[in-house]
């Protein structure tokens, strides 16, 4: 792979590509290193003017999982994650302009689907940011107890003597940013539980 | 009239309401009229409020305001501490605000804080669950406050005590009680103002552009799933199930939503994790978490019953 490749991406991304050379250059699109390189170089484009838009493609999501799961594995301290998760949501959002850019050569009614997904996602992203900033804390407060043996039927409540460095063993990192992504998933789930449940009683009412 | 409700021999009395009401002739109003004044407040009073809320040894405190504008109520509920989410509604859009991130909207008919959702809607959906107990009136930050005893049939869930004021209908004070009388989470309003016409904080509200409510990542109500709920307290219905991704960590995962009225839990079940020792149990105020491993997968129950409920639930899960 020579640069000449590469060259064509850039020119791409800087709307700077002949008509011509347009297929082309989509067309190398296809091979992993050309999706990277073009990537990359998006990115540095973002960053050289400083644009600042909130990311809101879908698979940021998945990078944000991605960028989770190996914060927890290295087994940093919570700060640091909340710290990963704080610097990932400001950065640039050099994907969304990669949809944009391709959306701009495809068909507009693929363009209007990827704009839809992408404010489907910038809404994700926030509830996700938002949780992620107050679950850790959350963890600390709470004062968690943890059973090592199972609770039987008559068991009196969750016994909050339980000591701190017992929670801390067996909750590991990866069994953490478990709990707190079902939390928060339970949290989001009841934000729009309320009128669903109350619309489909209205509907039952009418069949009635 | 307590007395024959919890005469349990009499089943089918139990849910029929008795001609005469001895109750009534004493205090004029049942425990269902308050609760319907005390829902007739919470959505055509302009008030302003002052509300501490107490999970276990945290303490929240917001700054609470309604009002109705042109037929349309506005609410809001913000921490008086910065730096947590602003929660405002018009009509039926309720919009997250947070410092830095971008707004966004839900579609919901309350704002769900302190205040349970049944409040707002109709009370008589939680009788099959809960009777609804008239107790003595007593003083709270020096207004006449009415205390009703929701309490659980059956004890699987939490008893939520409520204090209306005499005066205004709305909830001075709200509490979760657990079976040993212990309170496991509770709200109590600082200052209470209820006005005639909406004040210039209310019309301000009323004023503000809300992003239009988008769904995203909400279970649809599909009953697709291959899982069998061995065991459900009484009174709980399925809301809806799916399988999506969850939050944050993306792991996709099967996902029930049961509801009694009152509280809800959430059941998760997703592949094993390698490193965990089952189970987990956390309690939060009045939510419980509940994780174990059962041959195979991992079952999560989350929600605002007690953890002995959720263990038992999460224990009875078979595959269909």
């Amino acid at each position: 792979m020579t640069n000449k490749n590469f060259e064509s991406i850039s020119a791409l991304l800087d709307d700077e590509v002949m008509s011509k050379e347009l297929d082309q250059t989509l067309a190398q699109m296809e091979q992993p290193e050309q999706i990277d390189t073009f990537a990359r170089y998006s990115l540095i484009g973002d960053v050289l003017r400083q644009e600042q838009e909130l990311v809101s493609e879908a698979n940021f999501a998945s990078n944000i999982q991605a960028a989770l799961r190996s914060v927890s594995q290295d087994a940093v301290e919570g700060e640091a994650a909340q710290a990963e998760v704080v610097a990932i949501a400001s950065h640039p959002s050099w994907s969304k302009r990669v949809a944009n850019k391709v959306k701009s050569f495809a068909g507009t009614s693929t363009g209007r689907g990827m704009s839809q997904m992408a404010i489907a996602a910038s809404v994700a992203l926030v509830a996700v940011v938002g949780v992620s900033n107050m679950a850790p804390q959350e963890e600390v407060d709470v004062s968690p107890a943890i059973m090592t043996s199972p609770l039987i039927g008559g068991v009196s409540p969750v016994s909050l003597s339980a000591d701190k460095p017992a929670t801390q063993k067996s909750a590991n990192q990866m069994t953490q940013s478990r709990i707190n992504s079902l939390i928060s998933d339970h949290q989001q789930q009841l934000r729009v539980a309320d009128d669903k449940a109350e619309k489909e009683k209205e509907e039952n009412k009418v069949i009635d | 009239m307590f007395g024959q409700a919890n005469q349990e021999q009499q089943p089918i009395e139990q849910d029929v309401k008795p001609v005469v009401q001895p109750a009534s002739l004493v205090s004029n109003e049942t425990a269902e009229q308050w609760l319907f004044k005390l829902k007739r407040a919470l959505t055509k009073l302009h008030f302003d409020a002052g509300v501490i809320s107490t999970k276990a040894n945290k303490t929240e405190s917001f700054k609470w305001l309604h009002g109705v504008i042109n037929g349309e109520e506005v609410e809001s509920i913000a921490p008086l501490i910065g730096g947590g989410i602003t929660t405002i509604r018009k009509g039926k859009t309720v919009s997250f605000i947070e410092a830095n991130k971008q707004v966004y909207s839900v579609e919901a008919r309350s704002i769900r804080n302190f205040i349970p959702p049944v409040f707002y809607h109709d009370i008589d959906v939680l009788a099959d669950s809960y009777q609804f107990v008239l107790v003595s009136k007593n003083q709270i930050g020096g207004r006449p406050a009415q205390l009703i005893r929701i309490e659980s049939r059956d004890n699987t869930t939490f008893n939520y005590w409520v204090w209306v004021d005499g005066e205004s209908g709305l909830p001075l004070r709200l509490e979760f009680v657990d079976q040993s009388g212990e309170v496991v989470e509770r709200m109590l309003m600082t200052h209470l103002s209820v006005y005639t016409e909406p004040t210039a904080d209310m019309i301000k509200i009323s004023e503000l552009d809300l992003p239009e409510p988008v769904l995203i990542g909400i279970a649809s109500n599909k009953d697709t799933n291959d899982w069998l709920m061995g065991w459900l307290p009484k009174g709980f219905e399925l809301i809806k199930s799916d399988r999506h991704h969850v939050s944050i960590s993306r792991e996709v995962s099967d996902y029930y939503l049961y509801s009694d009225g009152l509280v809800e839990f959430s059941v998760y079940i997703q592949r094993p994790l390698e490193s965990f020792k089952s189970p987990i149990v956390l309690q939060d105020g009045a939510t419980s978490f509940v994780m174990i491993n059962a041959n195979g997968f991992d079952v999560t129950v989350v929600g605002a019953i007690p953890a002995e409920t959720a263990y038992k639930v999460a224990t009875n899960i078979k595959r269909k």
